[in-house]
This record gives structure tokens, C-alpha cells and sequence, in this order.
């Protein structure tokens, strides 16, 4: 077993695979609230995300060899969960993250356009109070990514399967959303 | 001029500020929205909105919903964590036979290559035997097959224009066949084992039940 403290007293680094037991329990320890938060914002209830977060963690730590670097753990572990809440999302026919070139229909821009979608998301979500709830789930997801785990809308592209273009405009849509949730609350 | 931009007057498009302050605009794009922000207070104060909002984005994005207890979610995660990885350890295990599989099969090769060796070296070895030799191990074979089947059918295994001496190793005993005329080496009992010589001998173990003695028969063919 060979570790290492991060900088500042961060995360743990570690520098071999397969992590031992109490590296195990340690490298869950240290990223568990923070992918929970990740899966939660994306799938939008907690019973979800606490699936999705154990099943992202088992995924992670039975495929650790397939890490090759150790000083990413931290991002890796954040891509298979970000990955993990995207295909329950698509699973549970919630999304797509089609191209929005490939749409028959435009998208919808707000889950409050149909009774359907309102009733889906009502029995779906219990937090949804702040600014994101305006959000669909495709634009909080690419926002998430982009402004919360900081990848690069290539990144986010292929994660979500859709072109960088695709991304962009779920972006853009949805810090325009945003901006108009908090001018509206009177915060900014 | 690109749609959006069209002068001091017509503000740029709200989507492209919120792409630039994250720096997703194309190069051209983002050059002329930092242009024209830079002369127009709304659209400036605009971009510092949206730089705002992306902090307040990562805010939301920590707090933990309303009504969760942390510390029993938590414990009751990595307890089910535990034992996700037990049960994929479970499962896991016999899988894991069909590489040891694959790796029996790899080890094969070279046993194969090795058998192939050796029938090579057998099939050269016989061709270099002398004629009679080989004869001789071709009659001792078949009497081992025409032998038992003699056993089985009561028929003489031995061709009445074979006037070669054979020896027969069967499960009676050795016999030295020779003309037509056959003289047994058998004892009262069955042999425990019998064994056959390329070279034309045949020998047979006895054991005596009763006393335990051990005879063993060898005929040699010259």
C-alpha cells in the first residue's frame, strides 16, 4: 500500500492499484458527498441519487485498474458518475441528448410546458427550489458539467453523445434561464 | 457582421454573452463581444452577471437538499457499497475460470507440438528398422488384436500359409506359434500383466494366489 496526502491536506493520491480495503473506504469517504451532489443535481431526488451513487462507486472501484492515472482518480470517478446518472436518465426515457439538427419537434423549453412533464417531474423531484429547477434536464446536466466539474464542452459533447454545437446551445439556454430565475428573485 | 452584433445600438444576443464568459464562443465571436462590451454598460454589466451566476451555479450545486441526514445517508451508502463490491466479488469468481481456461488451452500448444515431435521421430525411427525387425512388429500387434478376438470367437488367429514364428501375448498367456504348431508358456492361472517387445519377446506375470509366488514367462523370437 503506497499513498500520498494531496496538496493543502486534500484528497488522498494514491499511488497503486488495487486500492486495499481502508483505501477503499477512504476514497469513498473523501468523494462521496461530492458525487452524490453531482448525481443528485443531475437525476433531481435523493433515493436516485443515492442509487446512482453506490452503483457509480461499485463501478468505479471493481474497474480500478482501469485507472491509469492515479493523480486523476478524483476526475475519473467523476466521469463514471456523471455517466452512471446520464444512462438512468436515458433508461428511464427522462431524456435525450439528441442533436438538437435531429429533433422532429423543437425542445421543449422548460418542464412546466406540459401537464405531462409537469406531473413526471413532480413526482420525481422534491428539491428542485432553486435556479436549476427551471432548467430542463439535458441543459442542468450540460450546465453541471461544464460550470460544476469543469470540463470542456468537448467533453461535455461526448459525454451526453451530442455534438459540441448540441452542447452549446444547452448551455447558453440554460445560463439564460438562469439569469432570468435570479433577476426575477431579485438576488442580482 | 455576425447575427447578434449588428452595432452599439442592437445589443448582443444574451446567449453569446453567456457563452463568452465561459470562454465558449469562437475566436471571431468572442473578439467582437469583448469589443462591444467594453463600449456597451448593459451588455458589460451583463457579462459580470453571468461570471456571477456561473459562482452561483457551483454554489447550488454543493448545498445538500433540505431534510437529508448526511451522516445516515452516508453510512447507509457506503454500507450498501460494501457490499455491492462483496457481491461483484461473488459473481466475479466464476467468471474468472474462463481465463484459466484460455490458459490450458495456450499450454496445450506446445504439448501438441511436442506429441507431433515424437510421432515424427517414431515414424523415422521405424523406417530406419530392419526389414525383418519390422515385420516381426508388425505380426506381434496383430497378434495382440487377433489374439484377444481369438478369445472372444474361439477362431485360430494364426493364417494357416504363416509359417513365420509368431509370438502371441493373449489374456491365456504367451504362445510361440510357429507352422501351424502352437506351444504355450501359460501357467494354471491367468497372467497378472503381459508385455510385448518391439524386438519380437513377450513376456507374462503370474502370481499365485495361494502362495504368492511370482512367475514370470519371457519367450524371445529369433
Amino acid at each position: 500500500m503506497s499513498e500520498a496526502q494531496g496538496p493543502a491536506g486534500g484528497a488522498t493520491r494514491y499511488d497503486a492499484v488495487p486500492l486495499s480495503s481502508e483505501q477503499q473506504t477512504r476514497f469513498v469517504s473523501e468523494n462521496q458527498k461530492r458525487i452524490f451532489l453531482l448525481i443528485y443535481r443531475i437525476v433531481g431526488n435523493v433515493p436516485d441519487a443515492q442509487d446512482l451513487t453506490q452503483e457509480a462507486f461499485i463501478k468505479a472501484l471493481q474497474r480500478q485498474d482501469q485507472l491509469k492515472d492515479l493523480e486523476k482518480a478524483a476526475h475519473w470517478l467523476s466521469r463514471i458518475a456523471s455517466n452512471t446518472a446520464i444512462d438512468f436518465l436515458r433508461r428511464a426515457g427522462r431524456v435525450s441528448f439528441s442533436d438538437i439538427e435531429d429533433m422532429t419537434e423543437p425542445p421543449r423549453s422548460a418542464p412546466e410546458d406540459s401537464p405531462e412533464g409537469l406531473l413526471l417531474r413532480a413526482e420525481h423531484r422534491e428539491y428542485l427550489n432553486d435556479g436549476l429547477a427551471v432548467l430542463t434536464e439535458r441543459e442542468r446536466t450540460a450546465l453541471l458539467l461544464r460550470d460544476v466539474e469543469g470540463m470542456p464542452a468537448e467533453e461535455v459533447a461526448a459525454r451526453l453523445n451530442c455534438s459540441k454545437a448540441t452542447v452549446r446551445s444547452h448551455i447558453a439556454n440554460a445560463r439564460v434561464k438562469f439569469r432570468k430565475f435570479v433577476a426575477r428573485e431579485g438576488r442580482a | 457582421m455576425k447575427p447578434g452584433i449588428k452595432s452599439m445600438k442592437q445589443h448582443i444576443a444574451e446567449t453569446d454573452l453567456a457563452l463568452y464568459v465561459s470562454g465558449d464562443l469562437g475566436l471571431f465571436r468572442r473578439v467582437a463581444v469583448r469589443f462591444h462590451a467594453g463600449r456597451c454598460e448593459r451588455c458589460s454589466r451583463l457579462v459580470e452577471a453571468y461570471r456571477a451566476d456561473r459562482v452561483r451555479v457551483k454554489n447550488i450545486a454543493a448545498e445538500m437538499p433540505e431534510g437529508v441526514d448526511w451522516d445516515r445517508l452516508s453510512a447507509e451508502m457506503t454500507a450498501n457499497i460494501r457490499v455491492g463490491l462483496a457481491a461483484g466479488e461473488c459473481v466475479a469468481r466464476p467468471r474468472q475460470r474462463k481465463p484459466s481456461a484460455m490458459k490450458l488451452a495456450v499450454s496445450w500448444r506446445p504439448a501438441a507440438i511436442a506429441a507431433g515431435a515424437v510421432a515424427l521421430l517414431s515414424v523415422a525411427w521405424l523406417l530406419n528398422m530392419p526389414a525383418g525387425t519390422t515385420d516381426e512388429l508388425g505380426r506381434a500387434l496383430s497378434a495382440i488384436v487377433h489374439g484377444r478376438g481369438s478369445v472372444m470367437n474361439g477362431v485360430n488367429p494364426v493364417a494357416d500359409d504363416d509359417r513365420r514364428p509368431v509370438v502371441v501375448a493373449n489374456q491365456l498367456g504367451i504362445e510361440l506359434r510357429e507352422n501351424n504348431n502352437v506351444m504355450g508358456a501359460s501357467q494354471d492361472e491367468r497372467p497378472v500383466s503381459v508385455s510385448l517387445s518391439v524386438r519380437g519377446s513377450a513376456s507374462a506375470r503370474y502370481v499365485n494366489a495361494d502362495t504368492g509366488q511370482v512367475t514370470i514367462t519371457s519367450v524371445y523370437v529369433q
